[in-house]
């Protein structure tokens, strides 16, 4: 995949399929320490840790065990291709965390690309799930909560066309002011 | 810190107010964007987003869209299934 946000798109994807009704979705760019963290949080089913032995192995999932397959073994190549790792912690009836890591300046490492398009598809696509995004570029942080806007919009829809554009809109020109005040 | 403001919903509930009763019918059209590692890989979230645009101005109440995962033909990625009542389902593949 050629954008970090796609493998957010297919590892958040994977929280709901267990059965995740709130997914967090955690994006830390540090400048100082040369990292880029992103953190996968859902409320699912998850699974026993076992099953997790090594998340490098692609073949390592079958129909029974479909949470993980090719789509974190992507991942995990994709961080440790830029001096990264990708952690889980899972067990039964807790819930999945996937963490993966990046060295921020590194060559290899793919760009984050459209984190709004990723959160909008999730939200259109999954009408009953809860998102809580947090973005932090060098401390400063933009967040988004979906159970906050719910309650704001009483009777409207969520997965409106024209509510999911402003929200579109509203992410993108968030990190784009986040991004060009960095410090250099 | 960032946030999406309370005044930036009043805003988006206000453009969206007139739309409201439209949108209250039972849907009769259902469109399924397969999301599974495969066709997110083939631009599906792309697509996810065209429709989404075009859904924002047709004012169409009684279309839906839902995202699922892989339906198992990876190769003809981005798939997007439409439903619509009382017929059969019809798969567009490559889209």
């Amino acid at each position: 995949m050629r954008e970090l946000s796609l493998h957010i798109l297919d590892v958040v994807e994977n929280g709901i399929t267990a059965g995740g009704t709130c997914i967090w979705i955690d994006v830390e760019e540090d400048d100082n320490a040369d990292q880029l963290k992103i953190t996968i949080r859902d409320n699912g089913r998850g699974m026993p840790i076992e099953k997790l032995q090594n998340i490098n192995d692609p073949f390592i999932t079958s129909r029974t065990t479909r949470r993980v397959g090719l789509g974190l073994s992507l991942l995990a190549a994709a961080a440790e291709r830029c001096e990264g790792a990708v952690r889980v912690d899972t067990a039964p009836g807790k819930g999945t965390m996937v963490e993966a890591t990046f060295r921020h300046s590194h060559i290899d490492r793919a760009p984050l690309g459209d984190m709004a398009a990723t959160i909008t598809t999730l939200i259109i696509g999954n009408p009953g799930i809860d998102f809580i995004y947090s973005h932090r570029i060098d401390g400063e942080e933009f967040s988004l909560d979906t159970r906050e806007i719910r309650a704001e919009m009483e009777d409207l829809s969520l997965s409106d066309p024209i509510v999911i554009h402003h929200l579109n809109e509203s992410i993108r020109s968030s990190l784009k002011q986040m991004a060009s005040n960095k410090k250099i | 810190m960032a946030k999406l403001t309370i005044e930036d919903l009043k805003k988006i509930k206000e453009k969206t107010a007139r739309l409201n009763s439209l949108r209250d019918g039972p849907a009769s059209i259902k469109i399924t964007v397969h999301m599974g590692t495969c066709g997110i890989a083939a631009g599906a979230r792309d697509v996810m987003n065209a429709l989404m645009e075009e859904m924002a101005e047709a004012e169409r109440a009684d279309i839906r869209v839902v995202a699922s995962g892989c339906m198992g033909m990876c190769s003809s990625e981005p798939n997007v299934t439409i439903e619509v009542e009382d017929s059969e389902p019809i798969v567009y593949q490559q889209m």
